[in-house]
């Protein structure tokens, strides 16, 4: 009896070792650590799909971090790209050029172009919830133009472009500019009725500098006599960094790209943003400036402390509208004027001026999404939940029933802190 | 030369010079006939060389005395008798005629015995064995025969004192606060510092013997109204029934009494701290002192225990409360650390946080084995390691710690042999084992990472569990003496558990371990916390007018 359970046991153990195997052991420095995607969308090729990996060379981490030698001009990060007409036949294609195997766990970034994005991001959607190894948490990005071209801008504060990007992300979410979404999130608006999904824009645009005419000048004598000192300047007269100087760019996360199922429909600017981030109360860290009641050419501004949007759907018969109401708290933020703010009337004067300017630019934000028939808010989907029968019949024609939709939008500001500059006595100073 | 000598008779005390046989020394005797034993001193002293052989710490002291010239002999081994008592007390007086003729009896072949025992030796510890054999035994312990021609029964003096080592601080077992006291060689010893730390009138010690050729002394200790009997009973079957010609140390003991001889876990704690020993006695428990080793063995034993002090009674509650959560976490280090991260980095790369799986990977980059084998080979020298600093003398050992540590650490991870985050993983592991208060059960720890690397390195983390699992059913199938291996968890109440796992202030420590099934479970009354005097502590500084105290110290600073 007792032989025949050890023989037992030891046959249990042997099958233990021989049956789950080990085909999936993977040792960590034969994996190529991808950290980001690119999908683009070529038009009219019969494999449309460009897949661009962002993978990591850990030796040349490596090197860097024990303080060896490269000063600052290696970077860590490869670029890999491939076509196919599928995203899953780009990758086959990028591993013909891999000494190492694809591994996506670590991908905490997909970039779409904005041809993809046109044509339906359902392929790069598919993707995510297939491919056992990438996750649904991972931040999907719109990226205007194509999506591979912001990989190749430098970093500026972080050791790698991913790491910038995710960086960008991350302080994205808390100003609200931007809002950016993971897979699963997007996935799910997607599937609501009632209501469309949206992306954050990434974009690589030129740095301020090189936008504004007066800094321009500044930077180029500075930029002159910097190449001045090292020696020979630059071949041509016109600018001294010459064809850099011109590409200089750097990445920034903010705007919304609204989507009508999965297809691209428009855009909104940062602060369009901000007024549709009213309507869903996340707007913390905001700041709303206001003319002075006491000095109408200076500007006060508040930061919002708290927001709270209650959105209920008025029906009438046939007639569906929506009451949206906004409580919002804050700090004063900047006062340049000697008004005193404790006085009660000026506090109330601010306080609706402030109000009206979110009102405005809630108004303004859902303007734009009724134009595009894209409901980001959710209207619908409040609607369905409170009128599950009323929107059954309309959720087919939702898009067109939301063009018109009427929308009363009441703000309330409330000033909670004012500072103590405001209470400085006139002409003491 | 003669204190070699005593330490090895004291270890070694034939029953008889004949190689050991089944049948008892009397029978044996019966049978030959030079063996048999004889009242006539001269044929007696021929039998005792005969049987003790030409061993020279045997000494043997023939003289007679009385008008009568009644023959004697004093029989003892040099080394463990007190040879100056023996001269002063028994010798001396004796031999001394102003003291011999001062009873109005005469001293004559029959009435010696009885005359000598109560009158003339000046001993306290005197007993009586009725045969050669038993007289002999006594002797190889130390103490000293006293043959008298005509009489079958011997006079046996108890003159035990060989050289001992005296109670010195317990290495094994060290602790901040606490009895600087650890057992000693010398059972004598051993139980006297017992007896200082418990009086109580029912604190037993029961003698036992083991070993056929070492007849060593097993004492049993035991509180007797409040131990379980059942367990006392079986403890004491277990050692009767051991029949092996040596026990040199409680670990022999250990091994024919445990419970499942197979399993790699230690299912009999030892100690050699006294207040350790003191406090599972009167906790119920048994403990089971052996001759010669400073080690005690207590019975019944928990898993539990060996993540228990002896500095955990002493200091305050919350410490203790935070060291034995700390000991069980850092017993799971020891355990899985290194299968958890070889599971990890070769199969679930996705599990680490990403600048973690960054930084490893670049440590990974270029290192020619894969992490299994690296794993296996560091802890590997890591036990050689350990080993070569235990067993070398001191000033060596850190010629090795040198050599291992530094040169073979350092160098290894500069030639890109091994990766740092493994050499990091290993050490963690290390100093993680030498956490667990217990070193028994540090081995057996110790030996288990192996094979659960092993599996992590073929199956990933369902290997590991596989190996959790079936270390889990193991434990909690092992009993000690009738007691679950896993009591508290599996068997006892509540108020065991909390016990186990913290340690409450000793005022609120009212009932002993229900697991262990004792006749008395309360120690002390529910209310014993000495709580602040009547009235208000402000009296004890204060007069009763609220005027500070003069003489107090801290009073005139504050004026």
């Amino acid at each position: 009896m007792t032989a025949r359970r050890i023989c037992a046991v030891i046959l249990i153990i042997f099958l233990l070792l021989l049956i789950p195997g080990c085909w999936d052991q993977r040792e960590i420095e034969q994996l190529a650590i991808v950290r980001a995607i690119a999908v683009d969308y070529l038009p009219g090729r019969k494999a449309p799909y460009l897949v661009t990996m962002v993978v990591l060379r850990p030796a040349d981490l490596a090197g860097g971090e024990s303080g060896g030698g490269s000063g600052g001009g290696s970077q860590p990060l490869q670029l890999f790209s491939g076509v196919g007409a599928s995203i899953d036949l780009a990758i086959t294609q990028i591993t013909t050029a891999l000494s190492r195997r694809v591994y996506l766990s670590h991908a905490e970034l997909v970039l779409v172009g904005e041809e993809l994005a046109r044509t339906g991001i359902t392929p790069v959607l598919d993707f995510i919830i297939r491919y056992p190894e990438i996750r649904n948490s991972v931040y999907l990005m719109f990226v205007p133009g194509r999506a591979q071209q912001v990989l190749p801008v430098p970093e500026r504060l972080e050791e790698a472009v991913v790491s910038e990007m995710l960086g960008l992300l991350k302080n994205a979410e808390q100003i609200p500019f931007s809002d950016p979404q993971r897979a699963f999130e997007f996935m799910r608006v997607l599937l609501r009725y009632g209501q469309e999904p949206f992306l954050a824009i990434m974009q690589a645009t030129p740095p301020l500098e090189a936008t504004l005419p007066e800094l321009q000048q500044v930077k180029e004598s500075a930029g002159g006599r910097q190449n001045g000192g090292q020696g020979e300047g630059g071949g041509q007269g016109t600018s001294p960094g010459g064809g850099q100087q011109e590409e200089e760019k750097v990445l920034t996360v903010a705007g919304t790209a609204a989507f009508k199922n999965d297809k691209l429909v428009g855009i909104m600017d940062a602060r369009e943003t901000r007024g549709y981030l009213w309507f869903t109360g996340n707007v913390r860290n905001a700041v709303i400036a206001v003319h002075d009641p006491g000095q109408p050419e200076a500007v006060i501004s508040m930061l919002v402390t708290r927001a709270q949007t209650k959105i209920t759907p008025v029906v009438k018969g046939d007639k569906v509208s929506f009451r949206v109401e906004v409580d919002t708290e804050g700090d004063i933020s900047s006062q340049n004027t000697t008004t005193n703010l404790n006085t009660p009337e000026i506090l109330r004067k601010l306080n609706s001026a402030i109000a009206g300017a979110v009102k405005v630019e809630m108004e303004q934000a859902l303007q734009k999404m009724q134009s595009l028939e894209t409901d980001l808010v959710g209207f619908g989907a409040i609607l369905g939940r409170k009128e599950p029968k009323l929107f059954g019949k309309l959720h087919k024609k939702w898009p067109r029933f939301f063009r018109t939709l009427e929308v009363d939008i009441t703000v309330k500001a409330n000033i909670r802190r004012t500072g103590q500059q405001g209470n400085v006595p006139a002409g003491y100073h | 030369m003669t204190n070699a000598f005593s330490l090895l008779r004291k270890i070694i005390r034939p029953r008889s010079t004949r190689p050991a046989a089944p049948q008892t020394d009397n029978e044996a005797a019966a049978k030959k006939p030079e063996n048999v034993d004889s009242t006539i001193l001269k044929e007696r002293l021929a039998l005792i060389k005969n049987r003790l052989g030409e061993s020279n710490d045997v000494v043997i002291r023939e003289f007679s005395t009385g008008s009568t010239e009644v023959k004697m002999a004093v029989l003892f081994i040099d080394g463990l008798a007190n040879k100056q008592l023996i001269n002063d007390a028994i010798i001396k007086p004796l031999l001394s005629t102003t003291i011999v003729n001062h009873y109005p009896e005469k001293l004559t072949a029959k009435n010696a015995f009885d005359l000598v025992k109560n009158n003339i030796v000046f001993y306290s510890e005197i007993s009586t064995a009725p045969d050669l054999t038993q007289a002999l035994k006594m002797v190889l312990s130390g103490d000293t025969d006293l043959f008298i021609d005509g009489e079958q029964k011997v006079l046996v003096f108890g003159t035990r004192a060989w050289e001992k080592r005296t109670p010195a601080e317990p290495e094994t077992e060290a602790a901040v606060r606490g009895s600087r006291e650890g057992f000693t060689e010398t059972m004598r010893i051993n139980t006297s510092l017992l007896r200082r730390r418990i009086k109580h009138e029912n604190l037993r010690f029961e003698t036992m013997k083991a070993g056929r050729r070492t007849v060593t002394d097993v004492n049993l200790v035991y509180i007797s109204d409040i131990v379980n009997q059942r367990t006392l009973e079986e403890v004491r079957r277990r050692i009767a029934a051991i029949d092996t010609d040596a026990i040199l140390e409680s670990g022999y003991i250990e091994e024919y009494i445990e419970d499942y001889p197979f399993s790699i876990f230690p299912q009999i704690e030892h100690t050699e701290r006294v207040d350790k020993a003191a406090a599972a006695v009167i906790e119920g428990r048994i403990l089971i002192m052996t001759d010669n080793t400073p080690f005690m063995l207590i019975v019944p034993t928990t898993f539990f225990q060996y993540i228990s002090a002896a500095e955990d009674y002493y200091e305050r509650p919350y410490i203790a409360l935070f060291l034995r959560f700390l000991r069980l976490f850092v017993l799971n280090i020891a355990l899985f650390l290194p299968a958890a991260y070889v599971a990890v980095v070769t199969f679930h790369q996705e599990m680490l946080p990403t600048p973690l799986l960054l930084s490893i990977a670049a440590t990974r980059e270029g290192i020619p084995f894969p992490v299994v084998a690296e794993a296996l080979v560091m802890e590997g020298t890591f036990e050689v390691l350990r080993e070569a600093g235990v067993r070398l003398p001191k000033t060596v050992g850190q010629a090795v710690s040198i050599v291992g540590g530094l040169v073979i650490g350092d160098a290894a991870i500069r030639a890109g042999l091994v990766s740092p985050a493994m050499v990091i993983i290993v050490a963690t592991t290390a100093i993680s084992t030498f956490a667990i208060p217990a070193y028994n059960a540090a081995v057996s720890i110790r030996l288990l990472r192996f094979p659960l690397i092993f599996l992590a390195g073929i199956m990933g983390l369902y290997g590991l569990i596989c190996g959790l699992i079936l270390i889990l059913i193991h434990l909690a199938g092992l009993q000690s003496f009738g007691v679950p291996y896993l009591s508290p968890l599996v068997h006892g109440t509540f108020s065991d558990v909390v016990k186990t796992f913290t340690r409450p202030p000793w005022w609120l420590f009212v009932r002993r371990p229900h697991m262990l099934g004792l006749q008395q479970s309360r120690r002390q009354a529910t209310n014993t916390f000495s709580r602040k005097p009547e009235g208000s502590t402000r009296e004890l500084t204060h007069d009763a007018t609220g005027e500070k105290r003069q003489n107090q110290p801290g009073g005139e600073n504050d004026s």
